[in-house]
């Protein structure tokens, strides 16, 4: 990780911007929404326990302690994926994120709330229930310095 | 229904707000797949690179990219360190680092 940023910075202009995005490593949220109501039906986990996104931390503290990027800001925001069913959100983990394991009791207690067994019936409209994995992100802004 | 990500647009509220100003500004997007992000803030800035060592990503990117974008948008099958000894140093005002620490 620590090369890869090394690299970036060959890329950019001097005094250029880095702006990384990256998961905080904090368990995603599964929760069904059904209207209003927010109800959780449990975490994703990840089979290496989020470690690669500690070893980010590590990266960016890396570089910035050598000089070689000066942080200027970062925050946390939400990034929210929303699932009719949870079928649509099993074949979506197993298509896109690769590592993701949904626990059995979660999916089981996203299906008792969904009122289907094992797989949810809705849309997003109205009042029809859907799964959404709420993750919390972090983003930093970078300037390249120390040339 | 689909999945969809991020309707609430929370995630390029957060980037353009910690972008400043991407008018006419230089983009290199490390990790851009399938463009998700990248069309969001493209018609931003003035050129935008997006690499991904992914080919297919990239190229249901390309299939998949707005009519407004070509030209000033260029999706590459691509290492960041490939990329770099292509020779492309020192051009780009922003790196984005799209979920790929």
């Amino acid at each position: 990780m620590v090369h890869a940023l090394e690299m970036t910075r060959d890329l950019l202009k001097r005094d250029g911007l880095l702006i990384d995005i990256h998961p905080t490593g904090r368990p995603p949220r599964v929760e069904v929404h059904v209207g209003e109501e927010i109800h959780l039906a449990g975490h994703l986990e990840e089979t290496n326990g989020f470690l690669e996104y500690f070893q980010a931390d590590d990266a960016l503290k890396e570089v910035t302690g050598r000089g070689l990027f000066e942080l200027e800001r970062q925050g946390l925001f939400t990034f929210l994926l929303h699932a009719p069913t949870i079928t649509a959100l099993v074949d979506h983990l197993a298509a896109e994120w690769l590592d993701a394991v949904l626990p059995e009791e979660t999916i089981a207690r996203a299906a008792e709330l969904l009122g289907e067994p094992g797989e949810g019936t809705a849309g997003h409209s109205g009042d029809r229930p859907e799964i959404v994995v709420r993750e919390i992100i972090h983003i930093a802004r970078f300037r390249s310095s120390g040339r | 229904m689909q999945i969809r990500k991020d309707p609430e647009r929370n995630e390029i509220n957060a980037l353009l707000e910690f972008a400043r100003d991407l008018t006419g500004k230089r983009v290199l997007e490390i990790g851009a797949g399938y463009g998700r992000l990248t069309w969001r803030y493209a018609a931003e800035a003035g050129e935008v690179v997006g690499i991904d060592p992914n080919p297919e990503k990239i190229a249901r990117a390309q299939k998949e990219m707005p009519k407004a974008l070509p030209g000033r948008v260029a999706m590459l099958a691509t290492t960041l360190e490939e990329y770099r000894r292509a020779g492309q140093v020192r051009q780009f005002d922003v790196a984005l680092l799209s979920w790929v620490l």
